[in-house]
């Protein structure tokens, strides 16, 4: 394959991958711009190992194993972004708010579990990847995934609880 | 809250606030422009430090003097691959380098991106072998080329790999490092229809391992097999199984106490189980054989058994499953199994749970073969949120012919685990205290002790059973 060849592949590559990445880094980061920087960093850093990349690794696993410990390194040596939220004292209703004011609670929690668990929990339940998908991107054993998935969704489930008097939030029915 | 929550709340949740995300339509132009800028910053930042460094030469070189009294800084020593000599069979070969050097002097095999255009190959003669042998039954060369654009030089690493015995014109480029200083190389190729090989190239003096296949021995420890052979010193070369292969080999090169890599050859295609495979099916079936506690259904005992062989990554053929002990725990389905490799150490994994909130692993431990029928087996109970601290109950499985079971938690004096029909009970012990369980006879004797371990810590949980004291009873 040519240089020529391997720079439109590239090309094609951020073209398919930048929505989902750019989805993946806010669920991640929990900041639109720092989910792009976090993007861009993962995507220059597959840029740059492109040749090796597409001869010894797929580069849809190596581009996301960049992002997640990138992101793990960031959160390291930046203060980690929380989404600014507080339970609301109003009285439990069944509107828009009320769903979005959970989902936010949600993602507040998921935020505060430890970097990999996080990134186990994004990549299964948003990305959709199999426990095996997920352990090459996080260079892990299919073990430590189940683990950590466990850990961590037990924790959301702790941490996460609706107020009395209100069903589980359904997301799902959630007006656009 | 449902038991479905990861589906029914957290993956809708995620996708929501993913949707609130707006993706340009073509984000190609944005993210070249930024490289670009990137690039250029990191070009300004190298500039500047080739400027620092050019002044500290000056000072290390007595050019620029400095006072008797200015600190020194203690340096280590050079480690990098540049340092070294050229090792290898090609090394004395000049007539095959020097065809090389005209090829890459004219052709450098990657485009190395700069600011504007691309760096350039430098001078010829600078350019040089840092490994080249036809050990691994295939020629692999290591080249240093130096890189200029305008004033501005630098030098990347660059494989190239070819049939042994090829002519320096038949070499294919196999990777490159645009970091010159990175201490440690490797390079690893595997085809599905035939051999394989990693090679690793580190500094001169230092000690290369490739780890192959882990190996529970018998006497309940684990060991990984060194399969590297050395071609020169700081070399480590390895022949790999046709892809794909069993386990990522992992790379360890040392000098003493000094690690300069430590990781695996990641990236390869390594097998997964099959799950549907005859092998599995042979393994399942003698698993089935009746058990002491309730039965495990079919697909309870398949997750228990994949679960098992995946964490210990052994394969379901010559590995023996037997499950010990089957119940309820939390309220959803539980066992005591272990899984053993022909001739060697026995593995038990205690296991709770449910597809539709997940499952649990309460206990990983390796053990010698001897005796290990006469066991007690205990872990601790865990709560099943955050990070699952120990709640102080403990849970005792008996052998098969253990009349009574006993924990004694240091320095008190042992007592007696009440035990149900399947041989089972509960103890309390103290999350943060050791404690022994001892099985007797009925006529009174020992028939065998095991230590109760502490709880994994998350550190433990990404290894092989055995590999943490956590995890095995051998010292």
């Amino acid at each position: 394959m040519s240089r020529h060849d391997d720079d439109e592949e590239f090309r094609l590559f951020v073209k398919r991958q930048w929505g989902s990445l750019l989805r993946t880094a806010y669920l991640l980061t929990g900041d639109r711009g720092t989910a792009e920087d976090l993007t861009q960093s993962a995507l220059e850093k597959t840029h740059r190992r492109w040749g090796r990349v597409l001869r010894r690794d797929a580069p849809e696993v190596y581009v996301r194993r960049a992002m997640v410990n990138t992101a793990i390194s960031w959160r390291r040596r930046r203060r980690p972004l929380e989404v600014p939220l507080l339970t609301s004292d109003s009285q439990p209703t069944h509107d828009a708010y009320v769903q979005v004011e959970q989902r936010q609670l949600l993602l507040a929690a998921l935020r505060r579990l430890p970097p990999r668990t996080q990134a186990v929990l994004v990549l299964r339940y948003f990305e959709d990847l199999s426990e095996a998908d997920t352990a090459k991107v996080l260079g892990c054993s299919v073990g430590a995934v189940k683990s950590q998935a466990s850990r961590g969704l037990a924790r959301l489930r702790n941490d996460f609880a609706p107020p009395a008097g209100q069903s589980p939030v359904r997301l799902e029915e959630e007006l656009a | 809250m449902t038991g479905s929550f990861a589906n029914s709340t957290l993956g809708p949740a995620l996708r929501q606030a993913a949707h609130g995300v707006d993706v340009p339509e073509d984000p190609w132009p944005g993210f070249a422009r930024r490289e670009r800028r990137h690039r250029r910053t990191r070009l300004i930042r190298t500039a500047l430090a080739a400027a620092v460094g050019v002044v500290l030469i000056g000072v290390q070189s007595n050019v620029v003097p400095l006072p008797g009294w200015a600190p020194g800084i203690a340096v280590a020593a050079p480690a990098a691959l540049l340092d070294a000599p050229p090792r290898g069979a090609l090394a004395e070969d000049r007539a095959w380098l020097d065809t090389l050097r005209t090829r890459i002097s004219t052709d450098l095999p990657v485009r190395i991106e700069a600011p504007v255009g691309s760096w350039k190959a430098g001078d010829r003669d600078r350019i040089r072998l840092l490994y080249g042998s036809d050990q691994p039954g295939q020629r692999v060369a290591l080249v240093a080329v130096p890189l200029r654009f305008g004033l501005l030089t630098r030098e990347a690493l660059v494989w190239y790999v070819g049939p042994a015995g090829a002519g320096a014109q038949q070499m294919r480029y196999g990777g490159h490092s645009e970091d010159a200083t990175d201490p440690v190389m490797t390079l690893m190729q595997v085809h599905p229809d035939r051999a394989g090989f990693a090679v690793v190239v580190g500094p001169a003096a230092s000690t290369v391992t490739i780890s192959g296949e882990p190996r529970y021995t018998s006497r309940g420890t684990l060991e990984y097999q060194d399969i590297a052979r050395a071609d020169g010193t700081g070399i480590g070369i390895a022949v790999l199984p046709p892809e794909p292969l069993p386990h990522e080999p992992v790379v360890r090169v040392s000098h003493g106490d000094q690690v300069f890599f430590q990781g695996g050859l990641g990236g390869g295609p390594y097998a997964g189980l099959d799950p549907t495979g005859p092998e599995m099916d042979a393994l399942l079936t003698g698993a089935r054989r009746p058990t002491r506690g309730t039965p495990l259904d079919d697909a309870d005992l398949l997750t228990f058994v994949q679960t098992a062989l995946q964490d210990s990554r052994l394969p379901a053929a010559g590995t023996t499953v037997r499950v010990r002990w089957a119940g309820r725990d939390h309220g959803q389905s539980a066992a005591l199994l272990t899984v053993q490799p022909s001739g060697g150490g026995v593995i038990a994994y205690a296991m709770h749970g449910d597809d539709r909130t997940g499952w649990w692993t309460d206990l990983r431990l390796l053990l010698p073969v001897a005796g290990v029928d006469k066991r007690p087996i205990g872990w601790r109970v865990r709560t099943e949120d955050g990070t699952r601290p120990p709640t102080g109950q403990v849970r005792v499985i008996a052998p098969p012919d253990a009349a009574r079971v006993t924990v004694t938690v240091a320095g008190a004096p042992p007592v007696t685990v009440a035990l149900d029909a399947s041989s089972a009970g509960t103890a309390q012990v103290p999350p943060a205290r050791p404690a022994t369980l001892t099985a007797y006879a009925r006529d009174g004797g020992v028939l065998g002790t095991t230590p109760l371990p502490p709880v994994e810590t998350d550190h433990d949980a990404g290894g092989l059973p055995g590999n943490s004291p956590a995890t095995r009873v051998t010292p």
